[in-house]
């Protein structure tokens, strides 16, 4: 008789099968997401090129309006304007992935430095002082001092991700104290597990989990906040939609796609990914989180 | 309820001197540090000429900055009062069917409008306005001498849409989310059993409960408001404080980021006063 028994690989990848099943939809919406990012970053080979380069007008300038061969119509050195599009969104973007990790990553060490407490009111203190956050307007305006004054793409990043760990800690404290009431943890204290053995194998992952859906959501929050500045001149030497929008405005009688289509795409791409994020963070039931940007 | 206004005026007193602390660390960390300024914050005197004003009203005292203030009043006044007004009825509607397979349409067309960079969108309104209607096309264009000063409202409503549409976004989804995760609660499944019908439930169940919560929500929005007045005063090159607040950035004015942030602050401070006070009255801390 055959052995109905089965192997530790077949039981391991039934496991993994039935877990792809139950997360089907945040697979599937992470799929579309990195899909996205993939097409803006396979755009074409000008990214090497300066805006200083870039946004001038020649005395004869090259431009053509948008057409079968140039969808958006090229810029004044004769420039395809799609493909700058999209070399200025995926730096946008790639910006605001680094500010976003980065910021979530300092929360989480943040709430970790208070986890391991044994007092039951552990983040107040944290709590208290994100709450002085509330009142800097989405506390925009340190960002546009450091950025604006001299500190550059790095101060950019920086401010961003502390401003997100600011406002974010808070948050992931609460999921923290949520998941001690579960009753799966309740009952792993009963049994004697140690605190530290509960936090680490049950609290963290959970956590960790649901910061996959915040990160979907701040990345075109922060994109935006980064066009805006870029907009207004603060956005360093490098390719950015709001660095060309600022152009456009410039030669709006000549050349008006200049003005007008940048700002399409980055509206379009931007509604993509807000709203795959805004899913993502459901199907993981993210729950609310105060938005500050 | 007077101890607690004065207990919450002190709390909104105590956060608006951590703000001055942190804005001029900010300050000092920006232009002295990684601008390698010559000048620094402790050097600045109030009582000099305000720079960055003469440009935008002619004027380099004081007194030409309540004029802007005015302004920028005026338009967070429209776009936060729409955002209460769309924001929550959008949201309660969006929460009340939600049994139905696809009430989320009702929150996308807000998410997709948000989306949109509103410094870009009120600049094709003013192109749109100039070369199709043929009427002044950006803020500055035209200064109305005599009789109602009817741009000014014009002008006010092209900025507050934008900024309007991204609080609603926001407001909508934060109402429909909060009463969602109510009626999710066992109380609700009870209530269904013991017959009562779903408007009952929601109305005055749900929603009564959820008053002081929902009134919570009010302010959220205001901080996002006038983040974004910054970007789109300057785009549809309207005198405001977001304007006053760039040039001063560009003109390494300290006193006028200071005095602008302190601003800001204030009316969120303000907010979330009036707001505490409303809450306490209604029996909610």
């Amino acid at each position: 008789m055959k052995n109905r028994k089965q192997s530790k690989a077949s039981r391991h990848s039934l496991v993994l099968l039935a877990r792809a099943w139950e997360t089907r939809w945040v697979i599937l919406l992470a799929l579309a997401y990195l899909s996205s990012f993939g097409w803006l970053f396979t755009a074409g080979t000008v990214e090497d090129i300066r805006p200083s380069e870039i946004f001038i007008t020649p005395a004869d300038p090259e431009w053509k309006g948008p057409g079968k061969d140039h969808w958006f119509g090229t810029t004044g050195t004769g420039l395809d304007l799609f493909n700058l599009c999209r070399v200025s969104m995926a730096q946008t973007i790639a910006l605001a992935a680094l500010a976003s990790g980065l910021g979530l990553g300092l929360a989480f060490l943040e709430v970790m430095l208070f986890a391991f407490d044994r007092r039951e009111k552990r983040f107040s203190l944290m709590k208290s002082f994100a709450r002085i956050g509330t009142l800097m307007p989405c506390a925009l305006i340190l960002l546009i001092i450091l950025a604006g004054s001299g500190g550059g793409i790095t101060a950019l990043v920086a401010t961003a991700a502390l401003l997100v760990a600011w406002h974010i800690g808070p948050t992931l404290a609460i999921w923290f104290e949520e998941s001690e009431n579960r009753p799966d943890i309740v009952s792993a204290y009963i049994l004697g597990l140690s605190r530290s053995e509960i936090v680490t194998n049950r609290i963290v992952p959970a956590t960790i989990r649901k910061m996959v859906g915040v990160f979907a959501r701040l990345i075109p929050q922060i994109a935006l906040l980064e066009m805006g500045l870029s907009y207004l001149g603060f956005g360093s030497e490098r390719l950015s939609i709001g660095g060309l929008v600022a152009y456009g405005q410039q030669v709006i009688i000549e050349a008006p796609w200049l003005a007008v289509y940048p700002g399409l795409f980055a509206a379009v791409v931007l509604t993509v990914m807000g709203l795959l994020g805004w899913l993502t963070s459901r199907s993981l039931k993210t729950g609310r989180v105060r938005r500050f940007l | 309820m007077i101890r607690f206004f004065a207990r919450r005026l002190l709390v909104m007193f105590v956060r608006l001197v951590l703000v001055a602390i942190i804005l001029v660390i900010a300050i000092e960390l920006g232009y002295g540090v990684l601008g390698n300024s010559d000048v620094h914050i402790w050097e600045v005197r109030f009582s000099d000429p305000v720079v960055p004003l003469s440009e935008l009203s002619g004027d380099s005292t004081w007194e030409e900055l309540v004029p802007l203030m005015k302004n920028s009043m005026l338009i967070v006044g429209l776009a936060w009062g729409t955002t209460l007004l769309v924001g929550y009825s959008w949201g309660i509607l969006a929460a009340r069917l939600r049994q139905f397979k696809g009430h989320h349409f009702l929150l996308v067309p807000w998410l997709v409008l948000a989306s949109v960079p509103g410094f870009w969108w009120v600049i094709q309104v003013a192109i749109y306005s100039y070369f199709e209607w043929e009427r002044p096309g950006f803020a500055n264009e035209v200064v109305v001498e005599s009789g109602p000063d009817l741009m000014q409202w014009w002008n006010a409503v092209v900025v507050a849409i934008p900024l309007g549409v991204l609080g609603i976004s926001v407001q909508m989804r934060n109402v429909s989310d909060r009463i969602r995760e109510e009626a999710g609660l066992p109380f609700v499944r009870g209530l269904h059993r013991a017959g009562y019908s779903n408007s009952d439930i929601f109305y005055k169940n749900i929603l009564h409960r959820l008053t002081g919560q929902l009134i919570r929500l009010s302010d959220e929005t205001l901080p996002l408001i006038l983040g974004g007045l910054i970007f789109v005063e300057v785009a549809f090159r309207f005198e405001g404080m977001g304007n006053f607040l760039i040039r001063s950035l560009q003109m390494s004015y300290f006193p006028g980021i200071f005095v602008t942030g302190i601003w800001m602050a204030g009316i969120i401070g303000l907010a979330a006063l009036i707001r505490e006070v409303i809450g306490h009255g209604l029996g909610d801390d």
